[in-house]
């Protein structure tokens, strides 16, 4: 089995909007495999549909069966890290083999003062300041509508994945 | 418990097996050969046709065919231009897996039908019979929703949530409808870890 691993510089696990993170990813592997991707992603997860979006990458051509290499992101300003009760979004970086199954991951936080927003009130608290909370770009993207068109209890229905049966 | 750690979430829902309770994968997959590989599963929404599809697909892969999955939605209610033009490509490699195949007009159903002539199998999904000799018809239960909740979250016993009462319960409520009561778990579990 593949051995992949990714060190953040100084142990980090929380980070700001635009800072740096670095480190080191390092690869075992079994078999030769075409390229190694290193993906600075953010992903949902929840009641609603997961959305993924890979923000940067680097990539080794070739790599040897071992190896280790440097790596550097600037982080962008935006979406902030944050968890509430139907939606959680996260950071993290990934490290796959192409082609290949195999990846390693290590989430961390991307948030103003580097703590993950909590949205703690999404039962009882007022909907227009819980949906202020999310970035007007994913409110669009995950269907918060405004309070007065709101049928279900939940803003987050028409995530709904889209299967059929 | 964060979004993340509830198991109910969607990804996790989307994962859940097929159950054969009443079945078998060799069983169907024999009964689609008679079929001469063009049929129908059958059932409600929410009842589990598309992750019998998915289930179904490995075992088509294994025996040498390409599996082409298609979906049709109440939002894409019929195949893009570039689709129909690639059915006229199909030959007996391909075998296609449709869901959804009640949002096609009656005209558009013969079409397809015409157009996949050629594939190896059409095996599709529908709400009711008609469209292709029925394979297998999907039903629900309280007792499968039970099973389905204790796989997919099988700590929380002691949980009166997780009840024969309750999941009944949840069943009604749901008109049968499994996905949509598994969804509604996601908000009684997210509710629990609050207490």
């Amino acid at each position: 089995m593949n051995a992949l691993e990714i060190s953040i510089r100084e142990g980090k696990t929380n980070f700001t909007p635009g800072a740096t993170i670095a480190g080191e990813f390092s690869w075992q592997l079994q078999k030769s495999a075409n390229a190694l991707e290193l993906r600075l992603i953010w992903f949902t997860q929840g009641k609603g549909t997961s959305d993924v979006s890979v923000e940067s990458t680097q990539r080794i051509e070739a790599p040897a069966l071992s190896g280790k290499h440097d790596f550097s992101f600037q982080l962008p300003l935006a979406p902030h890290s944050f968890a509430g009760t139907l939606i959680e979004l996260s950071w993290a970086l990934e490290l796959v083999t192409i082609p290949g199954h195999d990846s390693a991951r290590t989430d961390f936080v991307l948030a103003p003062g580097g703590q993950k927003i909590a949205l703690s009130q999404s039962d009882t608290g007022d909907f227009e300041e819980l949906a202020s909370k999310v970035p007007a770009w994913l409110q669009n993207k995950i269907g918060i509508k405004k309070p007065s068109s709101i049928q279900s209890e939940n803003p987050f229905e028409s995530t709904t994945a889209n299967r059929n049966s | 418990m964060t979004p993340r750690q509830n198991p109910f979430r969607a990804e996790k829902l989307d994962s859940v097996p097929f159950i054969f309770h009443d079945t078998s994968a060799a069983e169907l997959l024999s009964r689609l050969e008679k079929f001469h590989c063009r049929a129908a599963v059958i059932g409600a929404h929410g009842r589990g046709k598309s992750t019998l599809l998915d289930a179904l697909a490995p075992f088509l892969q294994a025996r040498g065919w390409q599996v082409h999955r298609l979906h049709l939605n109440s939002s894409q209610r019929n195949f893009p231009r570039e689709d129909w033009r690639e059915f006229r490509l199909l030959n007996t490699q391909d075998f296609i897996l449709l869901d959804g195949a009640e949002q096609l007009s009656l005209w558009q159903r013969k079409r397809f039908l015409y157009a996949t002539r050629r594939a190896a199998g059409v095996l599709l999904t529908a709400h009711r019979a008609g469209i292709l000799p029925t394979l297998y018809e999907c039903r629900s239960s309280s007792q499968l929703l039970q099973t389905l909740i204790s796989q997919i979250a099988p700590q929380p016993q002691h949980s009166e949530k997780f009840s024969e009462g309750f999941t009944k319960e949840l069943f009604a409520r749901h008109h049968g409808n499994l996905r949509d009561a598994l969804r509604e778990m996601y908000d009684v579990c997210a509710q629990e870890s609050q207490r």
